[in-house]
């Protein structure tokens, strides 16, 4: 069974007397432990799509289902239950609270709702996830001790710390250089290799859809490409 | 939601100006009305002991008979009643001090004085040598006749120094002038109230002097264990003598009470001995008693107080509005800075109610710490206040102990406060901390500032 499902997806904007269409009418599929790229040029409704799958927007009209559950039925407080359990988030400029360090920051989807994990192993998970991300020398650091390679890491511990099925990354290179990118990127790789996470990340680097398993090209909000690269 | 206080406390060091600007405000705000509420309650307390210490006592019993001609005497004959309506309260009761009393005019070389003076009786009341503050002289020869104690301002004023005589004219009980030969033994700087302070002769000696027998007495006063409860132990004697001898209509604090009745009852407690024919109809036999609290006396003090402490209430209210219209534009400011901030937190799974938490959280810390800060702030003003001598012989010295302002804070009085301020602290920042728990996660997430 699919995780992800896009049925007829459309989605409008509000924008003064008109109504602007940012995506209109998408339909995929995306499989369990998939690392699939969202990819497509500015303004071709990849956010506005990885928006909708992170149940932290709606579409005007078709269905998102996440995990089998339809996001339409869900109300807010079940929603947001959804977000916490099922999906871990990435974003461009990377979005860490600033009164936190790197350890409490990576903690702080853990201690928002019952994850199921005890504290001992809670610990130990995110002690594990700092190791992973190499950041075992700053986890006492506050995110503007830390520079832009890090504080991104730092974001994929915690889209991680919840063992979601879904990890959603909005561009999460566009912010760093092509090198710390590419290693960001790798580091992804490697989380959904381990921990059989489904990665769904947009970018417009082609350097970096080539990495993904299956990819996804969004232009003028209509999938123009569905395909796999390589065989999974 | 103890990760949302904790990110709630820390929002508070994020931004320190602000929060110590808004914190100042509160703590402001409390300090003035903590400052009014401890120095009305100082006030209170000090005038209670003032008057108390001025009419000797916290519940009068005076009494008057009336002359074969009609008049009404200021003295109490057979004091049977008393005694027994006394017994019934023993348990509440420190001390009971039998006094007469007048106010007449002291007289040295070309100098003269109002003066308010106490006949004691020292065999009796051996409490009043330790409890008296002597500033000059000495008690030695206090069971001579004719000696004189007297408050040091008053001796002052006339000029004359301990050894020397003078001499004092007062009305007898019925209405006749008299002068009597006094030594002055020692000055007292024990209570300093107002320019009529009380001075202190031998009962005796003084009853000869205003027209009594050396035995008689013109008032029972009365010093209870605990003032608070003057009131009802005063109901209480009350009933007691009303049910052996003649009273007179209890003179309370409430309207009830004549203006008229309540000059007369001071006047009387003051020894400014008033002669009043007595009607035949309305005569009676024996001593007619009537009882008297220091809160009766108190009366139009209580008042004044009530109006400050009102006063003051409302301008902490009108003060309190003013923060808290503040501390809404600034909460409406901190949600717009945190715009992006909150996305993510409901991104990751934060509900409504824990955005809810965090701003109500960062305004009740606020507010508690301003309001210690505004407490501690009060208290040390209040101590530097209590420390300033203001000096003694003016009407202020009514409100003062030795000269100098008592405060009195008042801990739930206190509480109270922060109570509102809290609440108040609450309802200001409810708007912004629904607006943003009601921001769109998506929304949030693009928002730019």
């Amino acid at each position: 069974m699919a995780i992800i499902r896009l049925e007829k997806v459309k989605k409008t904007y509000p924008l003064g007397k008109t109504v602007v269409p940012a995506v209109k009418g998408v339909d995929f599929e995306i499989q369990k432990s998939d690392f699939i790229s969202l990819a497509g040029p500015s303004g071709s409704g990849k956010t506005t799509i990885l928006n909708m799958i992170g149940c932290i927007d709606t579409p005007t009209e078709g269905v998102v289902e996440i995990d089998g559950v339809k996001t339409s039925d869900l109300n807010d407080k079940e929603i947001t239950r959804l977000r916490h359990r099922t999906i871990g988030f990435i974003f461009q400029s990377f979005n860490l609270i600033p009164v936190l360090n790197v350890y409490e920051n990576i903690e702080f989807p853990l201690l928002i709702g019952d994850t199921g994990i005890s504290q001992k192993e809670q610990k130990k998970w995110i002690q594990f996830l700092i190791e992973e991300v190499g950041l075992g020398q700053w986890q006492k650091h506050r995110p503007n001790e830390l520079s832009g390679g890090q504080r991104q890491r730092v974001a994929i511990a915690r889209a991680l710390v919840t063992k979601p099925k879904i990890v959603l990354a909005d561009e999460p290179t566009a912010n760093l250089d092509s090198a710390t990118g590419e290693t960001i990127i790798n580091l992804m790789k490697k989380m959904n290799k381990e921990l059989g996470t489904t990665f769904l990340f947009s970018t417009h680097d082609q350097k970096i859809v080539d990495l993904a398993d299956h990819v996804i090209r969004l232009k003028d909000g209509l999938v123009s490409e569905n395909y796999r690269p390589k065989a999974v | 939601m103890l990760q949302m206080i904790r990110i709630a406390l820390r929002n508070i060091s994020r931004q320190k100006k602000r929060s110590i600007l808004l914190g100042s405000a509160i703590a402001f705000g409390f300090l003035v009305i903590t400052l009014v509420n401890g120095f009305t309650g100082g006030l209170l307390k000090t005038t209670k002991e003032n008057l108390s210490h001025l009419f000797g006592g916290h519940i009068y019993i005076s009494g008057s008979i009336v002359s074969p001609l009609g008049s009404e005497l200021p003295m109490i004959q057979d004091s049977f009643a008393a005694e027994e309506a006394i017994k019934a309260i023993s348990d509440r009761v420190a001390s009971v001090q039998y006094r007469s009393k007048t106010t007449g005019t002291l007289y040295f070389g070309n100098k003269e004085q109002t003066q308010k003076l106490e006949g004691v009786d020292f065999a009796a009341e051996q409490s009043f040598r330790t409890n008296i503050d002597i500033s000059k002289g000495s008690l030695a020869d206090i069971d001579k006749p004719g000696s004189l104690i007297l408050p040091e301002a008053t001796a002052k004023k006339l000029g004359v120094e301990i050894g020397e005589t003078l001499l004092y004219r007062a009305s007898t009980v019925t209405g006749q002038q008299n002068i009597g030969e006094f030594t002055l033994i020692a000055t007292t700087t024990s209570s300093s109230v107002m320019v009529m302070d009380t001075g202190y002769t031998s009962k005796a000696y003084l009853n000869t002097l205003i027209g009594l027998d050396e035995g008689d007495y013109q008032s029972i006063n009365i010093f209870l264990k605990d003032v608070a409860e003057v009131q009802t132990v005063a109901d209480r004697l009350y009933s007691n003598l009303a049910s052996n001898a003649p009273v007179s209509p209890r003179i309370s604090a409430d309207s009830t009470s004549s203006p008229r009745n309540m000059s007369a009852m001071r006047s009387s407690l003051m020894g400014m001995n008033q002669i009043v024919q007595v009607a035949k109809e309305e005569q009676w036999k024996g001593t007619k008693f009537s009882v008297t609290t220091i809160e009766d006396l108190m009366s139009p003090i209580l008042s004044l107080l009530s109006i400050i402490q009102a006063v003051a209430f409302l301008v902490f209210i009108i003060l309190l509005v003013i923060i808290m219209v503040g501390i809404m534009n600034s909460y409406r400011m901190v949600m717009i800075e945190r715009t992006e901030e909150i996305g993510t937190m409901r991104a990751l799974g934060v509900q409504k109610s824990g955005i809810r938490t965090i701003f109500f959280t960062e305004a009740l810390s606020e507010a508690v710490l301003g309001t210690a800060s505004g407490f501690v702030l009060a208290l040390l003003i209040g101590g530097i206040l209590s420390l300033i001598n203001f000096g003694s012989g003016s009407f202020l010295s009514l409100f003062l102990a030795r000269g100098h302002f008592v405060l009195q804070f008042s801990i739930p009085e206190a509480l109270k406060n922060m109570l509102i301020i809290c609440v108040m602290s609450i309802m200001a920042v409810y708007l912004p901390a629904r607006s943003a728990a009601n921001l769109e996660p998506a929304q949030a997430l693009r928002a730019t500032y």
